[in-house]
Formats: structure tokens, C-alpha cells, sequence
């Protein structure tokens, strides 16, 4: 079941995205009329910039994850035992470095 | 000066990009230092006195983007294609500098990694901030209600001084906000960057006021004319 609430969401989005076409707003502007005057070359590079980057980033935050799930819980466990975890910090799940302790 | 809606949402929008630059740019600056500080506990620290910070203070440059869209719907449509690829640098930059802050303490076996991309985002983040700067400086070619340049307008000389200088200005910002918030070697390692740096940015201030009035007949006119008022122009000789 894991990945269905992604799978959910990228649906929906692609639904918005593609039921409204042609317009940007339904009924009133067309998309060839709202979009930039940007040469396509421009737009596919940026766009595969970006494919390119989520890859990596995403690709290192699903190993991430995979690794910390792989890792059983032990008793009295702290966040992590080298004393190096962030202190606080907006968005940071206080998850364990999963080798912090033999680094 | 009349107070209507445009002249408050531009005040609002120069606030943004202001607070954006004074609240947030020194954990850009730090980001640049990073490869200067030594492993372990210097850049552990360093980055833990900007964590519980960026993320918010970051927010402040979708107010001046979200409100130059909301705003001025003209000029987002003129300069932001003029910007594309700066702009889009930027972003790839600061997607990189901001996974960082998460992923530089899930392995320390590839913490290396992540500290590099952490610097690298940081200066691309910087640098596209400072062409950006210069580029809307030294104006962007328009024809009719569009941008008429091309994919290369805002890459000149002077776009790239500004992008040097800005690097040079978030390092001091950077530098001296861990000469605030650390102490003991970092702090004193600050103090010395701080140092450098500021002399550098008072370079890079004056070669950068040096080149402005060559871009345009009207900047060199601005700083070298004698004010001359017209009698017609008299009570507005003070304001362009």
C-alpha cells in the first residue's frame, strides 16, 4: 500500500493539469494564450534540469528512507550517538543517522 | 507621489526582496564559507545555527516573485523570460543547498557528498541572484508589451560583477552572522573571513558603482550632469 497515496496524488494532479486543457482558465484564457514567450530548446532544458535533479534528490531521499526502514529499533536508542544531529531545525524529522554510530 | 495600489504593492514587494536579502542571505553566505570550515564540529555547528532559521526566512522571495505575478502581471512576463535561465539555475541551486540541511545527517559515510552540494547550490543560488541583479540593471530589451532579447541578453560583464559581488556580499552576511551566533575557533575563524571579506565588498561596491554609469547615457547622465531645471521641470528636478 505504500506508494498508492503517491501514486493518488501525482493522479490527481494530471487530471487538473490535463482535464482543463486547452484553456489555463476554463472557458475564459486559452494555454496558447497564457504561455511565456520562451523558444521550446529553452523549456526542454530546464525541463530536463529538473528531471535530472529530482532524480538525483529523490533517488538518495527513497535509498534514505529504504535504509532507516531496514534498520530494526533497539532499546535507548538517541537520534544519533555521535552528538552531530541537527539541534532543531524547520522540517527535520528527528530520525536516526542509520551508521551514526559506527562512523 | 500619489499612494495608490501599485505604488503600495511595489513598497510591499521591495520589502519582501529586502527581508529576503537582510533575514536570509547569510545562510546562503554560510553555504558559500562552508568548504572553508574544518570537518566535523566547525561545520556541524555551522550549519545547525542556520537550520532552525532558512526554511522560513527563504519564504520571503515568494513574496516578491508571488507579487511581482500578482501585481505587475507585465513585468513578470517581460523579465521572467528574460531571466529564464539564471532564474531556473537558481532554483536547481537551491533545490540541492536545502536537501542538504536533511540528508547531510542520514549517513556520515557520504556527509562529504551533501557538503559539496550544499556550497555548490549555495554559490550557483548566489551568483544567478547577483546576474539577475545586473541584469535588470542594465535593462532588458522590450518591444511592445514583451521581451524582445535573446536567450543570452543577460549574460555580459557587468551581469557577471554583479554576480561575483553578491557572492562576496552573502559570505560577509554569512561570516558575520557566525561571529554573532558561535564562539571559540568558528567564531574567531569568522571574525578573520569577516575581515578579508568586508574589504572586498567595499571593492566590489565601488567597481560595480564604476561600470554602472557606462550601461546607459541616462545612468551617466544621472551621476556626472550638472542638475539643470527647466523652469517647467523645476518642482520635480529631484525625481526621475
Amino acid at each position: 500500500m505504500g506508494p498508492s497515496g503517491f501514486i493518488a496524488v501525482i493522479a490527481g494532479w494530471v487530471t487538473t493539469e490535463i482535464g482543463r486543457q486547452p484553456f489555463t482558465v476554463y472557458g475564459l484564457l486559452r494555454t496558447a494564450q497564457s504561455a511565456a514567450p520562451l523558444g521550446a530548446p529553452a523549456v526542454a532544458t530546464s525541463l530536463l534540469a529538473f528531471v535530472i535533479v529530482y532524480f538525483a534528490v529523490f533517488g538518495a531521499g527513497t535509498w534514505y528512507v529504504l535504509r532507516l526502514m531496514s534498520k530494526p529499533p533497539e532499546p535507548h536508542e538517541t537520534a544519533d550517538p555521535s552528538g552531530a544531529a541537527p539541534t532543531r531545525a524547520a522540517g527535520i524529522t528527528p530520525a536516526a543517522a542509520f551508521d551514526g554510530g559506527r562512523a | 507621489m500619489m499612494i495608490d495600489l501599485p505604488m503600495i504593492w511595489a513598497c510591499l514587494i521591495a520589502v519582501g526582496i529586502a527581508s529576503y536579502v537582510v533575514m536570509d542571505r547569510f545562510d546562503l553566505g554560510i553555504g558559500i564559507l562552508f568548504p572553508f570550515f574544518r570537518v566535523g564540529r566547525q561545520r556541524d555547528t555551522a550549519m545547525n545555527s542556520i537550520a532552525p532559521v532558512w526554511d522560513g526566512n527563504e519564504t520571503w522571495i515568494v513574496l516578491g516573485g508571488g507579487g511581482l505575478m500578482a501585481a505587475f502581471p507585465l513585468a513578470y512576463s517581460i523579465i521572467f523570460p528574460a531571466l529564464y535561465a539564471p532564474l531556473i539555475a537558481m532554483l536547481l541551486g537551491l533545490v540541492f543547498r536545502g536537501v542538504a540541511f536533511e540528508f547531510r545527517w542520514r549517513d556520515p559515510r557520504q556527509r562529504p557528498v551533501w557538503d559539496i552540494a550544499f556550497c555548490v547550490g549555495s554559490v550557483v543560488a548566489a551568483t544567478a541572484q547577483g546576474i539577475t541583479l545586473g541584469a535588470l540593471l542594465q535593462g532588458i530589451h522590450v518591444e511592445g508589451r514583451a521581451y524582445a532579447g535573446g536567450w543570452w541578453d543577460w549574460l555580459t560583464p557587468f551581469s557577471l560583477l554583479t554576480g561575483a559581488s553578491l557572492v562576496v556580499g552573502y559570505s560577509l552576511l554569512g561570516s558575520c552572522w557566525l561571529i554573532w551566533k558561535t564562539e571559540g575557533a568558528l567564531h574567531e575563524h569568522a571574525r578573520r573571513f569577516a575581515k578579508w571579506l568586508a574589504i572586498g565588498l567595499v571593492a566590489a561596491i565601488a567597481l560595480v558603482s564604476a561600470a554602472t554609469p557606462f550601461l546607459e547615457g541616462r545612468f551617466y547622465e544621472r551621476w556626472f550632469g550638472w542638475p539643470v531645471c527647466s523652469q517647467a521641470r523645476k518642482c520635480r528636478c529631484w525625481w526621475p
